[in-house]
């Protein structure tokens, strides 16, 4: 998809991270009608005639599970004729600094003729307006490119979650779909009956509920609230709770000699650093693999349960530290073995220091050395915490590019709707594949593009066509 | 011995489907064309099946129709059996195929040469290119001819089909030459790689012929034409034919177990070709190792004309050697006790990758040197008589000092085609298929003539009474849209009554009366045109989106390696194929929308001047310098 110019785009852009306000900035020919949507009293937008202005007012909010429409304060700042930042009519929205808020009006807008801007729009927008150089904008665009495909990425993993496999399943299963479709279009005189109505029905629906599913995990999914999560990891009794009650500077998770004292997991908020931290105390479960010194939890219900909730809780973690007993004693075998499994956003942190001296083990492995009893080493561990949260930071999904996975996963699914819809009242197979396409442009903008040779490759690599 | 020079505007040298539409259209267009041929006696002809038309295909010859082209007329006159495919399916699908009296057609087409005054057909071996230096430019001005004779022009249009540097293999036996019981040509190959074009090689095939009296047709099924059939041409209202059936069998296990023990002595698998063949016209050796659990594949026994009991036994193309092929047939039913006239070959050819030309069909490599049909890496008569029109069109417009004619994806198959060829290359003989069409629903086979027709006749390449009849044709369908809006039934008008899907064209006759007065091809347009407005409202946006990146040109010689910031991938393919507008650059596969969007950056660049500083710009909390790290 190529950035056309006469659309009206619409784009968070200010900080995200805990900023006191969020600025929504729209740019095009339709900003005014797009606007009068948007705040109220709809009078505001042309009050100011053709002169650039600000004034206070109220932006309507609307939650997707929620029936009621808020009013929330807003400054608004208009250039209503190409006397802007782009030289198109443009207009900023200063809101609260709320996600959740700046989300709803980004959909919003989107729905009163506004759409998503690509990375850089903006960028592009007021280089061709002559409001930055050539070297400016090309260094913006260059970043945003790079930028893009992490954040696109990142947002799939981590928005989607365990269904963004699924995505790009649904995208082969339409793919396959629309190369049959195809095939009984273009390959009329072969004898192959390359699919059924009925097959076409069915799997359209499939594809339909499978869409429904990626749908609705997204909107249930909690966006990035500002609070990084930092999850406790180790073997029982690795000293987890007493870590977790040190950085908290109160006993809030009930520590004892006994391994699996912790059957869940236990959250606790606090600033580490400038980071609002989520620190997860997780239920101790076997470590990676064979370690030797640690005897493995008896397998129960219970103990499947604790395990696979303390990996849900990881899943979604920023940062996880991994506890080990310093007063163990680890064979270096099994500590190499050991460390090199730990994920990459793992933080190695020895504990129990009060009970041996193990410089020599830190200096060797890297890692942390704290002892949760005297408080020794909690400082560093902080400093760390802090350090590698920032170097996630931009990794972080901002509300926009979930916007983005949340508008091509809705365009799919009202497409591949409307192509259920033609295949039941029979209207034709090239308007079924019409929507078909639809749908895979629509989730090409997330996962890749759709060529037309993808589908004659899938056509010719299973019939046999051609005379 | 003095040398003979003739001088002409333009030189097409080969008379095959490409460049017989080339020579015929730039004549059209007023221009003096030479034709040349390596034989007078095979201008026009069908290589392989003796069939026009068919899915996409015939779409294409309509819309050749529609710009004045012959391919429509010749069929028409010469048909012996006459198809509309995919009837079942809405009117995007249906596409016009017929069988063709090979013989009939081919001197059907030479005759139209024959009696163009603008087009001088002649026997000539073509053996060299006549190429002007200035500089580093290099511009074609003719060619030579064996036996010492230069043919002078401004533009030359090559349509060389299969017959550069051409081998044809059947089993171990490999014979020089371009066509069954013809030449090469080696001269022209080695012109072009001198010259500095990349050269690379295809291979297609052809089944054997057999002699249809030897043919038992009570063990095939009978495959009739249309009760009613439709013409090709627009200047056709009907056709007046005999119409002669196919007839179908099928391969078996048998035959299947043959190729299977003599796969070694097949030249696609023991080695002895190497270059890449259609997918899509598969050998039946292909056919039989790649889908081994088929038990049978169809084949088609299609007359090749009135007059010869030649039978084209389509579905079998092989390069198996002779006794193979012989022992093969013998155990199709049917064929059983059938005399092959003609054995089956597989031909490897060269051809010029067409990422080398401009969306004109003129090289970048020469100013004034044209390639169309088989030559840029297509199949089937249809892509190469649609190029040859488009070359002839381009190379008559280039004459006239005018900008090249460049279709769009849009507007027809032929602009698919056309921009797939020099934006995307090819890695198989390209065929056409509907698929390729992102607007298919427009690019219908009925509606070809209010889509090009209008565009001949600006540029002069139609005749003038096509032109009037198409006038006529669209006024009586604005006559009826009128009636249908105005004419109000039962609260509802006539139009919205049309929109229903289970309401035709008849039910509304027999509500208004005066609809009657219309002929069926203009009922059939209003019909269309009322029904598939909504889909065609949604395709329309996105073209007119296509059309603001068309209208944002590239120059020719833009040169990518000042922009700093372009990924490596996307400079070398910007430089290698250069595209003319943005709408062609986004198309290479590829490239990014931020590659698109650095490159409309510096073009836009070149040409905008800075405003550095506005008074009308309010202070804001998002300065420009915020965006860097906050739109993601």
């Amino acid at each position: 998809m190529i950035p056309d110019l006469n659309d009206t785009i619409v784009a968070v852009a200010s900080h995200l991270a805990g900023a006191a306000r969020g600025v929504i900035r729209i740019s095009g020919p339709d900003m005014a009608d797009c606007l009068e949507r948007l705040v109220h009293p709809p009078e505001l937008v042309r009050r100011s005639g053709r002169l650039p202005g600000a004034c206070q007012g109220w932006v309507r909010v609307a939650f997707d599970d929620h029936p009621r429409t808020y009013f929330v304060p807003a400054r608004i700042l208009l250039w209503p004729t190409g006397r802007s930042y782009t030289r198109q009519p443009s207009a900023e929205l200063h809101l609260p600094g709320s996600l959740p808020v700046l989300h709803a009006v980004l959909g919003l807008a989107c729905q009163s003729g506004a759409r998503l801007a690509y990375p850089g729009e903006f960028t592009l927008r007021a280089f061709l307006a002559g409001r930055l150089d050539l070297a400016q904008a090309e260094a913006v665009l260059g970043v945003i490119q790079a930028q893009d495909e992490r954040q696109l990425s990142v947002a799939l993993r981590q928005l989607a979650g365990g269904v963004s496999n699924s995505l790009e399943q649904l995208r082969q299963t339409l793919l396959d779909l629309l190369a049959d479709v195809e095939a009984g279009l273009d390959f009329v005189e072969e004898d192959i009956r390359f699919i059924t109505a009925g097959e076409l029905r069915e799997r359209l629906t499939t594809a339909c509920q499978t869409l429904q599913k990626v749908a609705d995990h997204l909107t249930r999914r909690h966006l990035f609230d500002g609070c990084y999560r930092v999850v406790l990891r180790g073997a029982p009794n690795a000293g987890k709770s007493s870590l977790f009650n040190a950085l908290l500077g109160r006993p809030a998770a009930i520590v004892s000699e006994r391994e699996g004292t912790t059957r869940d997991y236990l959250t606790a908020e606090l600033e580490i650093g400038t980071f609002r931290v989520r620190l997860i105390d997780s239920a101790g479960g076997a470590l990676p693999d064979k370690h030797g010194t640690q005897t493995p939890l008896p397998a129960g219900k219970l103990d499947a349960l604790m395990s696979r909730m303390t990996e849900q809780a990881a899943e979604t973690a920023h940062l996880e530290l991994w506890c080990f007993d310093v007063s163990r004693p680890w064979s270096d075998e099994t500590l190499a073995e050991l460390l090199k499994t730990l994920p990459a956003n793992s933080l190695i942190v020895w504990c129990k220091a009060d009970l041996t001296d193990a410089s020599d083990r830190v200096e060797r492995w890297g890692g942390i050395l704290v002892s949760s009893h005297c408080g020794t080493g909690l400082a560093e561990l902080r400093q760390a915490i802090a350090s590698r949260l920032g170097d996630t930071a931009h990794d972080e999904v901002m509300p926009l590019t979930a916007a983005r996975c949340q508008d091509a996963v809705q365009d799919a699914r009202s497409a591949l709707q409307e192509a259920l819809r033609l295949a039941d009242c029979q209207a034709g197979d090239e308007l079924v594949a019409g929507q078909l396409r639809a749908a895979l442009d629509a989730l090409g903008r997330l996962t890749g593009r759709v060529y037309t040779e993808d589908v004659l490759d899938r056509v010719f690599s299973r019939f046999c066509i051609g005379k | 011995m003095a040398r003979t020079v003739y001088d002409f505007d333009i030189v097409v040298v080969g008379a095959g489907h490409a460049g017989t539409e080339a020579a015929l259209a730039a004549a059209r267009m007023g221009a003096r064309v030479a034709l040349l041929t390596t034989n007078l006696d095979t201008v026009g002809q069908m290589s392989c099946n003796p069939a026009i038309g068919g899915v996409a295909k015939g779409q294409i010859v309509r819309e050749i129709d529609a710009l004045g082209g012959a391919m429509a007329r010749a069929i028409d006159a010469t048909g012996i059996q006459f198809r509309m495919l995919n009837c079942r399916k809405g009117p995007a699908m249906h596409s016009p195929r017929a069988q063709a009296d090979k013989k009939a057609y081919q001197q059907e087409i030479k005759r139209i040469i024959e009696t163009s005054p603008g087009v001088a057909l002649r026997q000539e071996t073509v053996e060299d290119l006549l190429i002007e230096r200035t500089g580093s430019r290099l511009r074609a001005t003719g060619v030579i001819v064996r036996g010492d004779a230069w043919y002078r022009a401004r533009a030359v249009i090559l349509t060389t089909g299969t017959f550069l540097q051409a081998i044809m293999h059947t089993g171990e036996t490999k014979t020089p030459g371009g066509r069954a019981g013809e030449g090469t040509t080696a001269g022209i190959s080695q012109a072009l790689a001198r010259l500095g074009f990349v050269l690379a090689r295809f291979k297609t095939g052809t089944p054997p012929r057999v002699n249809g009296r030897t043919i038992d047709y009570s063990r095939t099924t009978e495959q009739p034409g249309d009760d009613d059939p439709q013409p090709f041409s627009f200047m056709n209202d009907r056709l007046h034919v005999e119409q002669l059936p196919c007839w179908i069998t099928y391969t078996n296990e048998g035959v299947h177990e043959i190729i299977r023990q003599n796969l070694h002595r097949a030249p696609m698998y023991s080695g002895q070709i190497r270059s890449r063949g259609p997918r899509y016209c598969p050998s039946i050796e292909d056919k039989v190792v790649r889908f081994a659990d088929k038990t049978r594949h169809q084949i088609f026994l299609e007359p090749e004309g009135r007059r010869t009991a030649e039978v084209y036994v389509n579905g079998i193309s092989t390069s198996l050697p002779r006794d193979v092929q012989d022992a093969i047939i013998r155990l199709i039913p049917g064929l059983e006790r059938a005399q092959i006239m003609r054995y089956g070959y597989a031909v490897e050819y060269d051809f010029c990758p067409p990422d080398q030309l401009w969306p004109s069909l003129e090289t970048k490599l020469v100013e004034g040197l044209f390639f169309a049909g088989q030559i840029n890496g297509t199949t089937g008569y249809e892509e190469a008589a649609a190029q040859g029109l488009m070359a002839g069109i381009n190379a008559a417009l280039r004459l006239k000092g005018a900008e090249p004619l460049v279709l769009r994806r849009d507007q027809a198959y032929i602009g698919v085609l056309i921009d797939d060829l020099v934006t995307c290359g090819v890695d198989e003989p390209y065929r056409m298929f509907t698929s390729r069409a992102e607007y298919r629903l427009l690019l219908r086979h009925d509606n070809a003539d209010r889509r090009l027709t209008p565009i001949g006749e600006r540029i002069g390449v139609v005749e003038p009474e096509r032109a009037v009849r198409l006038r006529e044709k669209l006024e009586a369908i604005q006559h009826a849209r009128q009636i249908l809006q105005r004419v109000v039934y039962e609260g509802s008008s006539l139009e919205q009554w049309l929109r229903r899907p289970e309401i035709g064209w008849n039910d509304l006759v027999a509500r208004c009366p005066q609809l009657a007065q219309f002929p069926p091809e203009v009922a059939q347009q209003v019909e269309y045109d009322v029904k598939y407005a909504g889909y065609i409202a949604r395709d329309q946006a996105q073209i007119e989106r296509q059309l603001r990146l068309a209208q944002r040109h590239i120059p020719a010689d833009f040169d990518y390696h000042s922009l700093p910031h372009l990924r490596c991938e996307a400079r070398e393919k910007l430089s290698r194929i250069r595209p003319l507008t943005i709408a062609q650059a986004s198309r290479i596969s590829g490239i990014t929308p931020a590659d698109i969007a650095l490159l409309i950056a510096h073009l836009e660049g070149r040409t905008t001047r800075r405003h550095q500083d506005d008074p009308a710009q309010p202070t804001s909390a998002a300065s420009a310098g915020g965006e860097v790290s906050t739109d993601p």
